[in-house]
Formats: C-alpha cells, structure tokens, sequence
C-alpha cells in the first residue's frame, strides 16, 4: 500500500466509522461499542505500513495536496516526517487503548460519545500531519470541541464548570493564533504552505510581536507555566479515558504547532526569545514538580506532573539541537504513553473504590491485586524518569540537547540544573503516590478491591507496560525514525537564524593576548 | 574457548538474573518453593559460574571483552555520530565486582531461600533479589555512562522495593522512601556529570575517560566566565555525589541505617556487600578524572575518614544488632574512601573484598540468630543473652567475621584495614595525618562496637526466653560457613596477588604501578600502622569487656557516656540537620507553592478579566465627578507623563548593512528627533537634527578600524560565530585562533621540555593581528587558502570581505563600525544609543 494512501485511510477511517456510528440505532450499544473499537483497531492495523516506511530524505512521507482556499494560498497539504511520525504513532497507539477503557466506564449516551471519540482521533490524525498553517489551525480549533463536549457531557459533577474554563482559556489562545494568521495572511506572503512561509522574512520587530502570539496558544494548550490555569479542573473532573486523551494526545497538538510553525516562521524571535521561554518552562518544570507534590488528590498530582514534563518537552525543542529536538519527540511520545498508563490505572483503581485517589497513608493494594501494582509501579517509575523506562530515554535526550544548546548559551548550565531538580522532586511526588495506592496493611480494603485485573483491564494495562519498558530499554526504535528529520530541522532552523544571530553571537573562548612575541 | 563465545557467555549472564526474575514472576501460586528456590539459586550460581569463566578468558587473553545487547539511543553530538548501547565490556576491574556480586550473591540467594521460606512474599522477593544483581551487573560491565546510570538506578529502585518488603510498617515504608531519594540526589550529581563530560569530549564511553582526562585539565566555562575548577575536577565531583550517595559517604549516608528495614539478606547482598560499593566502583572507573583534582583526591580521603570515624562513634551507641552492623557498613565505607583519595586503589579495592566476606557473614549470622528467635525485625542486644550454646555455629561463624572486622590479627580484616592505615600513613598530602588519626580512631571504636554486640548477644548463659527450640536449617549454615571461611582467609590473597600476570586487577593497576608498590610494601613494612592498629584493637577489645562484664561502677560510668553519645548520635548521624535544613524548607516551599497557584492561577487569572473590567467601569465611572480639583489632579499628571516622555528620549537603532553602505533607522518616537554619529567620533553625519531617523549613507575607508572575525564550521549548521564578540580587534590588538576552535583535533604533544613552543605553534594555526588599523595574516606554517587561492606568504594584508579557508571550516574578515545614535526630545534632552555592525554583511558560508 503507497505510504500516501496508508496516511489517507488512517486519517479518513475513524471519521467513517463515526458515521457508521450515527447510522446505528441508539439502543444498540454493544454494536456501537464494537464498531468504535474496531475502527479504531483498523486505524491502527492501516497506519503500521508508516512505520515501517523509510524516512524520505526530501518532502514528506505519504504526501497528500489538494486544492482548497486557493484565494488565501492554502491547501490541504498533508504529511509526515521524522517527527510528526512518532506522534501520529501515539494517536493510533492510544486511541484503541483509551476508548477501549471508556467502554469501562461509561454507560451512558454511548452513540453520542463514540461519534465524538471518532471524529477527534481523525482531527487529530490530520493535524499531526498537516504542513499547511492554515489547515493546521482549523484542526487544532476543531479538535477542541469533542474534547470539551466528551469532558463536561461525562465527566463528574462539576465538569461542566471546568469544561467552560478550559473553553475559555484555549479560545484566548485561539484567538491570539487568529491575530498571527490574519498578520500573516495580510503580509507580503504567497500563503500558508510551509514553504511560502519559510521564505516570508518577516522584520524583526514583527516577528518580536507576533512570535509570542503564536506561542500563546501553545503554552495554553500543552499547557505551560503560568498558562495552567485550566489544568487542575479539566484533568480532575474529566472521565479517566478522556484526561488521559487529554494528557497523553491533545497535548501534544502544541508540541507539533511548536515543532512544525512555530519556530521556523519565526526564526529571529525564536533566536532572541528561546533562553526567556525555556525559563519559563523551567520554572513550570518546578512549579508543576512542587505543586504535584503538595496535591491530596493523585489525579491532581499526575495533572501537575504533566505540566513538570510537558515543561521538558518545550525545553528540548528550544533547544534547537538535533538531540534536544529529537529528544522532545521521544518525550512528547514517552509522556504520552506514560500519562495515559497513569491515568488508566488510576482509573481501574477508581472503579473498584473511587475514595483511592485521594492520597493515604497506605492502602495496600499490592497485596490484593499484584498484577495491576505492577503496571501501576512501572507507570510511576517512568513518570519519575528510572532509566529502563520510556521516561527517561526522552528526559535524558532533552536534557542532553538543551546542556549543549547555543540557543540557550549561557544558560545551559542553569536550566539542566533546574531539570534535574524537578527529576528529584517527580521521585518524592510520584513515590507518595506509589506508597498511597501500593503499600501499607491491605486490611480496610472494599471486596471489589480484591479483585485483580480483569481481561479487559489488562488488555489496555499490560500493552502500555510493556510500551513503557521495551521503549525504555530500546528508545533507539524511535529515535532511529525521528534524530534525521531533527538534524536537518536543527541545520535548517540554525541557517535562517544565522542572518539574526551574527551581530551578537558570543563566544568568550577566546580573548585577545598580549604576547606579541607570537606575531613578529 | 572463542571471544564469540566469551562476548555471548557475558550477555548471557547479565541478562539471566532478569530472565529468572521474570520466570518468578509468570510462575503460578502452585508451583513449589522448593523448585523456585532451586531456579533462582540455580541461576546466580550459573551466573558465577560464567564470571569466571570470561575472567579466565580475559586472563588467559589479556585483553578485555566487548559484547553488546544492541544499542539504547543513537545520536549526532557536535556533528560526530555517538552510540550509546547496552554493551558490556568485561575488564579486570570489572570483573573483580562480578565476581563479588554474583558469588556472595549466590551465597546469600541460597541462605535467603530458607530464611524467607514462609513468607508471604516469597516469589516478589527473589524476583527483586534476582533483578538487582542483574541491574548490578549491568551497572559493573557497562561501556557508556547513561547505560551505568541504567543498572545504578536499577539496584536503587531493587533496593527501594527491598527494603519497603514489609511494606505494611510505615516505618519501613519511609526507611524505603528515604533510601531512594537520597540517592535520587547522589543520580542527578551523575546525571550532570556525565552531561558535562559529553559536552567536552562528545563522548560517553567510560575506557576513554583516562584519556580523555588530560584534555580536560581547563577551567569549566560556565558560560558566565570562567569557573574556579578544572572541567575535570567539576566532571569528578559531580560523579562522586552520585557515589557519595550510593556508597553512603557523610552527610549522604543517612538513608543506610534506616535500610536495615528489609529482610537480613537484603542488607547483606545489597546494602553491605554490593550495592552500596558501586560508588566505589565508579570513582575507581573513572579515577584519572580525580588524579586531574588534587584538592578533590584530598577532599574524598578526608570525607572517607571522617565518615569512618562518625559512623564508628554512633555504632557504639546503638541497641540493635542489625543497626550496629549498619553503621558499621557506613564506617568500613568510609575506610574504602579513605584509600580511595590516596591513590591506593588496590587497597580500596582489598578492604571492599574482604568486607563483602565478613560483613556478609556478620549480618547473615545476625539473620540467623533472628530467625532462631523468631523475630524478622531486628534483635535487640542483651534481650537473650547467652545464645552462643544455642546456636554454636552461628557463635563460630560472628566470632571469625567479628575478628576479622575488628582487625584480629591473621584474619581478612586485619590485612586489609592495616594496607588502608599504611595507605593513609605514607600519603604524602597535608591532610594525611589527620586523616590517619581518625582513621585509628574509628578502627578502635570499630573493635569496641563489635565486641560488645558479640558478647551482648552471644556470651553468658542461655536464657531461654523465647519458646521454641532454636534451629539454623542447612542451606544458611552453609552459606555462613562458606562467608565465614572467605572472612578468615582471604587476607592472604594479598594486594599483590591481585596484581599476579591475567589476575583479577592486572591491567588496571598496571596504570598506576606506585600505587600498588605502596599497598604491598606498606602494609608490611610500616610498624606504625601496625602498632597502630593493633593498639587501636586491644582499647576497642578492653573497653567493650569492660562494659559488659565489668564491676557495676565502671559498667555505669561506661553506660553513662553512652547515654551522652545516644544523645550526641541523633546529631551526629545528621538525620535531623537534613531534616531541618532540607526536608522542611522543601515541606514549606511546595506549601507555599501550592497555595500560589490556587490563588493566582485559580481564582486571579480566571477572575481577574472580570473583576477588572468591573472595577475599570466603576473608576470610570467615579472620574465623572464634575469635581475641577480632581480634573485639575489628573491634568497635573498627564502632563508629568508628558513631560517625562519628552525628558529621557530614548530609541533603538538598527543598523543593516546596505550594498554599498549602511541602512540606518530607529523606531520613531512622537516628537523626537534625529542624528546619526558613524564611527562615534562626534562627527555627525548631518550637521541638522532630522525628523526621520533613516539614513543611507556610504561607509568612509577610514573608519572602522576595529575589525572582526567571523568563523563557520562545518559542525555549526551554518551558526557562525564571531570573534571576539566584545569591541573587535582594535588597532594594536591581535587575535589567536587555536586548532580546537576549527574543531580540529590537538596537536599531538611534544616529546620534549624543548618542544613546548613548537606545540603552541602547531596549536595556533592562525594569528590576525590590527596593524594601525590594517589587519594582517600569520598562517602559522599551516596551509590556507585565501579567497580560493593558496597563501605563500609569511604574512599578508586582509581587506573586508575576505574568505579564508582552514580545512572545512572558513573564516570572513569584517570591518567593525560603531553607529552612535542621537535623539532629541521637544524638550531638547538628549541621549545617545551606540550600536556595532560587521561590513560586508555576514552571509553563510557558500559551501
């Protein structure tokens, strides 16, 4: 199957099997069940070709153009590279897992959410490969709603409240996007299609206006310290299939906006701005590690705890090296299959007592059920960066990268330090949530909590613990697809900074010397 | 046997103690514990069995082996592709560790399997056990740094797990908790160092350390200046907070007591006999970055010393017999240390081996005589007196391990800790002296602590306070007999002996031959250590004698110290300084942190828009008072706004670089004005001020007399940088690019005193000097081209613009003109913004 077709009917499969989902009778919800998961399955099964493919070394991989909005110098341009890869894995990856695990736990007006879950898996498909800023930003305005409607319409009680106030905190950045695009869009540039906007040398005035825009939407819709704010609620009150959709996928819309856009439509102002946001996101790294540690609630400590590492995935792409940026790809994928395990588990923990997720002395659930404590203890140590597991293949990478960023000169040094602070604090934090669930006298336990995974529960646990394990001891399978596509991000990026960088470029090496002796 | 085979039998062993592990994990609740005991004893024993197979392989070989498990992460650094891959490399050090690790860990797995026959936790247990020596052996054979930090976190997160076993106590959960994140700390110092190290030599491979060392002896360059410390020593000190952590060393050393929590073979496997020696390995693993440091060697013989001592003191003080054991780890630790930072490696490594036997043996006989009494916790000294006729072998077995940790002579102890004294003694550094003293110090507190728990414990007649008939089955007496044997013995395994032709050390401490002499020969040959330590030995024996089987005034006089040292020991073992300067403030910060964002994030931002736009509404509203006073106040400060924007007139200048001169412009402010000052001499390129701030203007030849370099490397993705990057070269002024600059490898050092000017020749391939405003060329000897033309000169004349080509990497030569920027407020204030741009412009090298 030619790659471009296997990226077509990935991307087209869900929204089909939504339609077939519209079509099927309300009452019949074992058959709108099956349907959902199977075409989530298939996606699955038509995009594995892509895995496989090798990275072309010009254009994209499976690419798709056609016609539309022309007047405006957009099209529907689709593809994928080293990069966007490894993230439209993780959609294919996850969604089968996290829908599987919302049959689990939701009941209700089950038509209505397995046509939402569908249409957001296609969004989000198409988003990661899109090259086309204009597409883009439609998607990522498109994939808000389903997410928006599938938290408020099933989450908890006050899921509506938290549902208005992430609607209202990514409408902000949506609109600031929508302020960069109308700027672009009345420049002097041929449109949206990535090239045309590589070579739009916007003066750097603008670029200093309309760069942290753009970076806006971005930092609140990963999100990034101080842009958190609809964080704590949305996560808390979610259901647990949709948080850890939330945490593990739509999150990662920033990253790649940030990857793809961001910094290469911008290059002077990623140039001059890069040290200042990775402070910030430094900072968020410690703030989310302090908040996280300080929660009563575990889901709160894992909705912190994402902000600690989305916080590290901003760090490796500013850093602008081909590790840092490759790093940020294998993090953005680590985190994404770390937090959904968490947030799963967490969730099999909930449905058998909902009073688990508030942290306890000790609980002593690895003696009445080993094999979820397993998963749950692998999940944890990934989210706190045990090397041998996902999390700190993408930790390290990032770290790596930003320790020997010029971008980041002379702050390097700072930085890592700070990262490496939040890696201490993500043991304290995620070891309390590891003695809270796992330890301590299993004896005030519900009989419900008695029970050990079923097959269905491990169906989704095990797959995401096997993820976190053979990734963390061969991080080399992804990393092998994305560390290309980095270098010659990194080279390309550095190339048209150069321009801006010349004047000021800093290098204390070398001094002048006095020894004349040298030179006569 | 072929090296194929050799590469494929030390895959096989790292990866079989996993490959148990796992099989406990999948074995069924019906499969009996005698067949698991028999798989996980099996599969450590085989383990050893394959050790000294590859030993005898790289012995017989002489070289050491490479196997590789395929690779963990590959990337470009600096433009040079890197590897980093699970690949074990067998070489004598290493294999010394293997060879303690997977022996005394089949031991101990053989005890463990009866001592841990009835509980609960059977499988979860020999799982972890067997998972840590893989992690251990990862950590011992692994080539590249990430990959040790992959088998050091391993044993750690084993360790946590082992010592929370009985998780249901809280204490023992937070003993495990505690465990980790010490070490957490002591990772994240690796973490940076290895960072560090990567970003001078691009590479993470431990056998090149020592070669890398000698490049690395400059100040670190933080990026904000220079740092007081060699790359080296700063790469040395960040690695040994890591192994200060891990092998316990003051004031890192405070989770080992509290790890006394899990079951007895988990503190003799992994929290006296192994694990907690790695920090040991790695200092040894990458000693010349530590020979690179003088102060550093220094500073970790002090730090060893005064751990050994204080550990001593507050083992004296201790009322159960594993906690005793505990700081005597601790202590024993730090005597490993202390011959660390002389130089005596094969000393270090003596005493870890002997220690791994007698310390082993100590806390399985302990383990022993807690399983006699039922009681899995710990034993409280002199709650059952007498159990030496109960338990003879046991008695036997603590009594040669007691000895020989005590220094009796002609026991492993006494050989070992004499070399560590001798070492000390014969160090030739100011320090060494006091060194030595607390060293003897603690070897006679040593003495005391171990005879007193031995007689608490063993001496008198039996009590018999506890019920049952008190029996040691076979595979913990063998396993005691096996450990008491190596206790007694292997001191005459002499340093030397380790360094016989394809022995266990020989490659190792063939690099530092004076060492070893002084190891050997010392140990002999020096009296005073001897007298010394033996001194030390019959105080510690007398007082402990004394104590326990004194007249009562002595004993209460003895007792009544140890009550002032029990309260000194909770200082002194530093729990609560850590507690009030780190824990606390950590408590209090993430509180305070937590509360922030509630407030601000929580209500401020999400309320904030709202409450504004009323309060705006209301103030508004207010300002209509009809009031001419208000009106009058609001008139006022309008007009200091006014009057302050007119006084201190300030705009930015941008200067580019046109085709045949400059583009001047500056963001335009309400009533300013303009005047531009080219080379900022006060000679004004207009004589009027101007209402616009753009000018284009052609550069005057004879200004701009500083001048700039501008370098493109190959590896800088078309980055280039710029020298230097302050005031450019100014008349009189020259600048020297050296080899490493052009990434180009050093010059191969001279053989002679002589040579040294010749070195710096060839490491200078260019100098540029300003000659009254004209910029020359010395190509050093070295071939350049110059604007695609060979240079033949000795010296040549550069103009703007020119190209120079050095290898792949090529220089541009740049005017430096200084644009000085006036403005001029209504007002008439002043100010002027100075700015410095490159001509011709810079632009990416063609290639």
């Amino acid at each position: 199957m030619p790659a471009s077709l296997s990226l077509l009917s990935a991307i087209a499969l869900p929204s089909l099997g939504a339609l077939a989902v519209v079509f099927t009778p309300r009452r019949a919800t074992a058959w709108i069940r099956g349907l959902a998961t199977l075409s989530t399955l298939a996606t699955l099964a038509v995009a594995l070709p892509l895995w496989t493919v090798e990275d072309p070394s010009s254009g994209w991989l499976g690419e798709i153009q056609a016609s539309w909005l022309s007047r405006w110098g957009s099209s529907i341009h689709l593809g994928l590279d080293g990069f966007s890869r490894g993230l439209f894995f993780l959609t294919v990856v996850l969604c089968p897992l996290t829908l599987a695990f919302a049959w689990l736990e939701i009941d209700r007006r089950v038509k209505e959410f397995a046509a939402a879950f569908l249409l957001l898996e296609s969004v989000l498909l198409a988003s990661f490969s899109a090259v086309d800023l204009l597409l883009f930003y439609v998607l990522f305005e498109m994939s808000l709603l389903p997410v928006v409607w599938m938290m408020a319409g099933w989450g908890a009680a006050n899921a509506k409240r938290a549902g208005l106030r992430m609607f209202a905190f990514t409408l902000l950045g949506s609109l600031a996007l929508l302020v960069v695009m109308v700027a672009v869009a009345a420049g002097p540039s041929a449109g949206f299609s990535l090239p045309s906007l590589q070579g739009l040398s916007l003066p750097k005035h603008l670029q200093l206006l309309l760069f942290p825009l753009f970076f806006l939407a971005f930092a609140i819709k990963l999100p990034l310290f101080p842009f958190h704010g609809w964080l704590p609620s949305a996560y808390g009150t979610a259901p647990y299939a949709v948080t850890a959709l939330m945490s593990g996928l739509t999150s990662k819309l920033a990253v790649y906006g940030m990857y793809r856009f961001g910094l290469v439509v911008f290059p002077a102002a990623t140039y001059w701005l890069a040290p200042s946001l990775a402070a910030l996101a430094m900072t968020g790294a410690l703030w989310g590690a302090l908040c996280a540690w300080s929660q009563r609630d575990i889901k709160g400590v894992f909705a912190y705890a994402s902000l600690s590492h989305l916080a590290f995935v901003a760090l490796g792409l500013l850093a602008l090296t081909p590790v840092g940026i490759a790093g940020a790809g294998l993090h953005a994928l680590g985190h994404g299959i770390t937090s959904a395990a968490l947030f799963l588990a967490l969730g099999v923990a909930a449905r058998r007592d909902a009073s688990l997720t508030r942290i306890d002395e000790g609980r002593g659930l690895a003696r009445t059920m080993p094999v979820w404590s397993t998963v749950m203890a692998i999940a944890v140590l990934s989210g706190l960066g045990l090397p041998g597991t996902v999390g700190f293949a993408g930790e390290f990478s990032v770290l790596l990268g930003a320790f020997l960023a010029d971008s980041l000169y002379p702050w390097p040094w700072i930085f890592v330090g700070l990262g490496v602070i939040a890696l201490v604090l993500a043991a304290a934090y995620m070891l309390r949530v590891l003695h809270s669930l796992l330890w301590g006298d299993a004896a005030g336990l519900s009989p419900a909590c008695r029970v050990d995974l079923g097959w269905r529960e491990g169906a989704i646990l095990l797959p995401l613990a096997l993820l976190i394990v053979g990734l963390g001891l061969r991080p080399q399978w992804i990393m092998s697809r994305v560390i290309d596509s980095a270098s010659r991000y990194s080279a390309e990026l550095s190339q048209r900074m150069a321009p801006y960088a010349a004047p000021t470029a800093v290098l204390t090496e070398l001094g002048r010397t006095n020894d004349e002796g040298l030179l006569r | 046997m072929s090296e194929a085979i050799a590469a494929k039998a030390l895959v096989a062993s790292v990866w079989l103690p996993f490959a148990s592990a796992a099989l406990l994990g999948i074995a069924g609740a019906g499969v009996r514990k005698r067949l698991l005991g028999a798989v996980v004893v099996g599969s450590i024993a085989l383990c050893f069995a394959l050790t000294i197979a590859i030993a005898a392989w790289v012995g017989v070989s002489g070289s050491s082996l490479l196997a590789s498990s395929g690779t963990w992460l590959s990337f470009p650094l600096d433009g040079a592709p890197v590897e980093l891959a699970l690949a074990f490399r067998a070489d004598p050090l290493s294999l010394t560790f293997a060879l303690i690790i997977t022996g005394v860990g089949a031991l101990i797995h053989l005890f463990a399997t009866s001592y841990m026959h009835d509980d609960q936790g059977f499988r979860r247990f020999f799982a972890l056990l067997n998972g840590f020596v893989g992690a251990m052996l990862i950590l011992v054979y692994a080539r590249d740094l990430p990959v040790l930090l992959l088998g050091w976190e391993g044993v750690g997160v084993c360790s946590y797990f082992l010592i929370g076993f009985w998780h249901e106590r809280k204490a023992f959960q937070q003993a495990a908790r505690k465990a980790f994140l010490v070490n957490r700390v002591g990772d994240a110092g690796v973490l940076l160092g290895m960072f560090l190290l990567a970003a001078y030599t691009s590479s993470f491979d431990l056998s090149v350390v020592g070669t890398n060392a000698k490049y690395l002896r400059q100040p670190v360059d933080f990026g904000l200046g220079e740092g007081p410390m060699s790359v080296a020593g700063l790469a040395a000190a960040l690695l040994f907070i890591g192994a200060a952590a891990k092998s316990a060393q003051w004031p890192l050393h405070v989770w080992l007591p509290d790890a006394m929590a899990g079951p007895t073979p988990v503190s003799a496997l992994i929290h006296a006999a192994t694990m907690v020696t790695a920090g040991l390995y790695l200092c040894c693993r990458v000693a010349p970055l530590f020979e690179a440091s003088p102060v550093l060697m220094e500073g970790v013989m002090l730090l060893g010393a005064w751990t050994g001592l204080l550990a001593a003191a507050v083992a004296c003080c201790q009322t159960r017999l594993k906690r005793v054991l505990a700081y005597s780890t601790v202590s024993q630790l730090g005597f490993m240390f202390a011959a660390l930072g002389t130089g005596a490696y094969a000393v270090a490594l003596m005493h870890l081996l002997t220690h791994a036997f007698f310390k082993a043996g100590l806390f399985l006989a302990a383990g022993s005589v807690m399983h006699a009494t039922h009681n899995h916790d710990d034993f409280e000294l002199g709650s059952a007196r007498g159990l030496g006729d109960a338990l003879p072998q046991t008695r036997l077995v603590f009594a040669v391990c007691a000895g020989a940790l005590a220094g009796f002579p002609l026991l492993s102890g006494f050989f070992s800790k004499d070399a560590v004294l001798a070492a000390t003694l014969s160090s030739d550094t100011s320090m060494a002296a006091i060194a030595t003293a607390m060293l003897v110090a603690a070897a006679a507190m040593t003495a005391f602590y171990i005879a007193r728990a031995y007689l608490l414990t063993f001496a008198g007649s039996l009590r018999p306070s506890w019920g049952t008939e008190p029996q040691t089955p076979w595979p913990m007496r063998s396993t005691l007999v096996a450990l008491a044997f190596g206790a007694a013995f292997l001191g005459w395994l002499q340093p030397e002996a380790l360094h016989i032709q394809g022995s266990a050390l020989g490659d190792f401490l063939r690099r530092n031959p004076e060492t070893l002499l002084l190891a050997s020969s010392a140990a002999h040959e020096s009296f005073w250590a001897l007298g010394l330590s033996l001194s030390a030995l019959a105080l510690g024996l007398g007082l402990a004698w004394v104590q326990v089987t004194g007249a009562r005034a002595t004993t209460q006089r003895l007792a009544s110290i140890g009550m002032v040292l029990q309260r000194l020991q909770l200082h002194l073992s530093m729990d609560c300084l850590i507690d009030q300067a780190v824990v606390k403030p950590l408590a209090w910060l993430r509180t305070i942190v937590r509360d922030l964002d509630r407030v601000i994030f929580d209500g401020l931002i999400l309320r904030l828009p709202g409450s504004l736009a009323q309060l705006l509404s209301r103030g508004l509203r207010r300002a209509q008072t009809g009031v001419v006073h208000s009106y009058a106040l609001l008139m006022v400060l309008g007009a200091v706004a006014a009057f302050f924007w007119a006084s201190y007139p300030r705009a930015i200048p941008q200067v580019r670089a046109a085709k045949d001169g400059l583009r001047l412009d500056a963001q335009p402010g309400a009533g300013y004005r303009y005047r531009w000052d080219l080379g900022n001499d006060g000679r004004f390129e207009s004589t009027n001020w101007s209402d616009s701030p753009r000018l284009e203007v052609p550069v005057p030849q004879d200004l701009g007399r500083a001048w700039s370099v501008v370098l493109h490397l190959p590896s800088d993705e078309g980055r280039p940088r710029t020298f230097p990057s302050d005031g450019g070269i100014a008349p009189g002024e020259h600048l020297l690019l050296r080899r490493a600059d052009f990434g180009l490898p050093e010059a191969s050092e001279p053989a002679s005193e002589s040579g040294i000017k010749s070195l710096t020749a060839a490491m200078l391939p260019i100098a540029l000097a300003n000659r009254d405003g004209e910029m020359r060329l010395r190509p050093n000897g070295h071939t350049l081209t110059l604007n695609d033309r060979p240079i033949a000169q000795k010296q040549v004349s550069l103009r703007a613009g020119d190209r120079i080509e050095v290898g792949a990497a090529a220089l541009t030569i740049h005017r430096r003109v200084v644009v000085a920027l006036h403005v001029r407020s209504a007002l008439a204030r002043e100010s002027r913004t100075v700015t410095a741009v490159l001509l011709p412009a810079v632009s990416p090298p063609s290639s």
